[in-house]
């Protein structure tokens, strides 16, 4: 194997901290810290102007013809300098699957806009009643002529407040399997019918409750077959696999070593102790162990090598680690640590505390971590499953 | 960046892969276990033979991580040869001055073995722990001075120990004839990459060990029913070892990244190894006492061979220090010039 890492990679890199030096503002952050929306408009265009809310999409489709790894690397910069990017990549994963699934009418549609900045998809799978056990959605969509009838209630819709479009799980047929009565369409949220609550969470970010009520949708939405939803969302479900939550552990892990690094009221450098150098080793291990783990699934999506479980095991490790990291790192600050954004004498201006809610998250987002386990238990080790 | 396996580390892994499926079954190492020497000399013979030490000199296709493939494999198959410590010690003395050079070749031919004392190895001044010492014929250790070769003296007896190993305990309070190898700052400079050499392909041993005794209880796990289920059915058993595979995968590139490193000369080397070392250590024992409990109380007789792996994945990285010196050293290597 060889570590070094590419000059493209690098470049990159260089493009993403140049940018962020431009556009990322204090402004930006305060925005962030006091909506949550996880996305900030003008922060998202002049991401899309350079093609980098599609990264991977060729540029004559708008995007920036990375690689996998190329664009691994730009996420997490952009990440480490605290670009609200929860729009970007979350429109990016049902934007692959319209690309696969959709028509050529809905393609030209929506996905330009999409590249560009201008269009948010926000995604409606989880409810009230099933969220692991995504394919049990209850939301109905009924056909009436050439259009569809929808009716039902979806959680954990972040920034739908800001989208343009919802991508929805419904159920179709309520008399097939659970997996073969489903179908995703793409749903435009300023259609009658439609009602958005605010839901506001542990981690600061606000997400939202959606209703639907007798809305009336064109059959143009539909994104692939009837009754074939399950296929098209898998494909969008394995891209939110590839992670890219848990990058902030290399906030939690800077701001700890400057803390560490600076003398204490006592006139002692925490650094001077073996307890904290001992914790900041294992952060930086698990941060080392995690972009390892991430690097070689883009490695492989990069070169055709079938990727086994490296995605539920990048998401599983990175996630757990993040978490462990903030959890670890709070610790060490003591009472300074509680202390949030804006307060005086908070440890690095209150990101770790910040980041201590917002972990937990990585570990259910896009599956939690049982959900990764199982999958790694089953096809890692063939273990048999306990199934329902 | 190149994550997959070239051709070169692919015809290791093959070469070594046939050999020690064939010689290092579950009956020579418990043979091994109960020999004089806790060694199986045929095995070592033909590992050697196919060139095991020599892949490990750097070269344009060699060096250290194509050694941490190798010593991965060991671990997964518990192979009891002195692969580890005296890989690397011929590492040391092929790269040392000159003079070095008719004991080089020694090693290399098979006539000779060397190992490594390290620091944590001198009980006390006149007894030593020698890891893979009760076959060799030298020892390296460093003192103010240099880095010494010990020629073995008498009254070497081979440890009764937790691992069964090869490990052994050296007079060296007797004479003993001792060779200077390298001194002054090139000495120290050498002692020290010879650390980091140790701790990388030890951590790719623990790592093979931790990834055989998952698969092991998985095996186990499959297989074996109570309360009308195959016990690996329950999360309780499923998840810990999903989380155990997980870290080996992590471990295991985090090895191959420092055997890299070292390679390659990168400035961060040591630190680097010492992050795999502890780690593999943290994940190794993780899985090997997951692995044994998931075997029940059967795990716990000495016929089922899981319980080898959980004694063996502890005692190698003790062997080269104490959890605390091995976390004081990483904090020096990450942090030190900041202190």
């Amino acid at each position: 194997m060889d570590f070094r890492e590419s000059e493209s990679i690098t470049a990159v890199r260089e493009a993403a901290r140049t940018f962020v030096a431009e556009h990322v503002t204090d402004e930006v952050h305060e925005h962030e810290y006091r909506s949550g929306d996880g996305v900030n408009m003008a922060v998202h265009r002049a991401m899309g102007a350079r093609g980098w809310i599609l990264p991977r999409f060729p540029k004559e489709e708008g995007g920036a013809g990375m690689t996998a790894g190329e664009a691994d690397a730009l996420l997490f910069e952009l990440s480490v300098a605290g670009v609200p990017k929860v729009g970007a990549y979350t429109t990016g994963i049902p934007a692959k699957a319209i690309r696969q699934f959709g028509t050529e009418a809905l393609k030209s549609e929506v996905l330009p806009g999409v590249a560009n900045g201008d269009t948010l998809i926000c995604l409606g799978y989880t409810e009230p009643d099933s969220g692991s056990d995504v394919a049990a959605a209850k939301t109905r969509a009924v056909r009436d002529g050439d259009r569809w009838i929808i009716n039902g209630q979806k959680v954990f819709t972040t920034f739908g407040h800001l989208a343009k479009y919802c991508f929805l799980l419904t159920r179709t047929d309520s008399d097939a399997p659970k997996h073969k009565g489903l179908t995703m369409f793409l749903v435009p949220l300023d259609a009658p019918g439609i009602e958005i609550h605010p839901v506001h969470t542990v981690g600061g970010e606000r997400t939202n409750i959606v209703y639907y009520s007798d809305v009336s949708l064109s059959d143009h939405y539909r994104i692939g077959k009837v009754n074939d939803g399950w296929r098209v969302l898998r494909v969008a479900l394995e891209e939110e696999h590839t992670g890219g939550l848990q990058f902030e552990s290399v906030l939690v892990t800077e701001a700890l070593e400057k803390w560490a690094d600076t003398e204490g009221s006592d006139g002692a450098k925490p650094l001077a102790d073996q307890t904290v150098r001992s914790t900041l080793a294992r952060i930086r291990i698990n941060n080392e162990v995690a972009r390892l783990l991430g690097t070689l699934q883009s490695f492989r999506l990069d070169n055709g090598i079938p990727l086994g479980l490296v995605g539920p095991m990048a998401m599983l490790y990175g996630s757990e680690a993040y978490l462990e990291n903030a959890k670890r790192a709070l610790d060490l600050c003591g009472p300074a640590g509680v202390l949030k954004r804006g307060q005086p004498g908070a440890v690095g201006n209150g990101v770790i505390e910040r980041l201590y809610r917002a972990a937990i998250a990585a570990t259910i987002y896009g599956g939690t971590s049982e959900v990764m386990r199982e999958q790694i238990a089953a096809r890692a080790l063939g273990l048999p499953r306990l199934k329902a | 960046m190149q994550l997959g396996i070239n051709d070169v580390e692919e015809a290791v892994a093959k070469t070594f892969a046939v050999i020690l499926e064939r010689e290092a079954t579950i009956e020579r190492v418990r043979a091994a276990e109960q020999s004089d020497t806790g060694t199986d000399n045929r095995l070592w013979r033909v590992i050697t033979e196919a060139g095991a030490l020599d892949i490990a000199l750097p070269s344009e296709t060699g060096g250290l991580q194509l050694a941490s493939i190798v010593a991965e494999m060991i671990g997964e198959h518990l192979a009891p040869v002195p692969f580890t410590f005296a890989t690397c010690a011929y590492r040391f003395i092929a790269g040392a001055g000159p003079d070095c050079e008719d004991l080089a070749s020694e090693i290399g031919s098979g006539k000779s073995i060397v190992t490594v004392v390290p620091a944590a190895g001198r009980l006390d001044t006149d007894l030593w722990l020698a890891a893979e010492g009760a076959i060799a014929d030298a020892v390296l250790n460093a003192d103010g001075e240099g880095v010494w070769l010990y020629r073995r003296p008498d009254g070497v007896i081979r440890a009764d120990t937790l691992d069964a190993g090869s490990t052994a305990l050296w007079p060296i309070g007797v004479p003993t004839e001792r060779r200077k190898v390298e001194s002054g700052s090139r000495g120290v400079a050498l002692w020290e990459a010879l650390q980091t050499d140790i701790r990388v392909l030890a951590a790719a041993e623990l790592i093979g060990m931790a990834n055989r005794s998952i698969a092991l209880a998985a095996e186990y796990a499959c297989g074996r029913v109570q309360f009308g289920r195959p016990i690996g059915s329950y999360q309780g058993v499923s998840h810990p070892l999903a989380d155990c595979a997980t870290a080996v995968e992590g471990a295991r590139l985090l090895v191959r990244k420092a055997g890299w490193a070292v390679d390659e000369q990168e400035p961060d080397r040591d630190a680097m190894g010492a992050m795999a070392f502890v780690n593999a250590w943290e994940v190794a024992q993780k899985a090997v006492s997951h692995a044994l409990r998931v075997h029940g109380g059967y795990g716990f007789m000495t016929e089922y061979d899981i319980g080898i792996y959980y004694r063996r994945a502890k005692a190698l990285p003790l062997l080269i220090g104490s959890w605390q010196s091995e976390q004081a050293r990483l904090g020096r290597l990450l942090y030190g010039s900041r202190i």
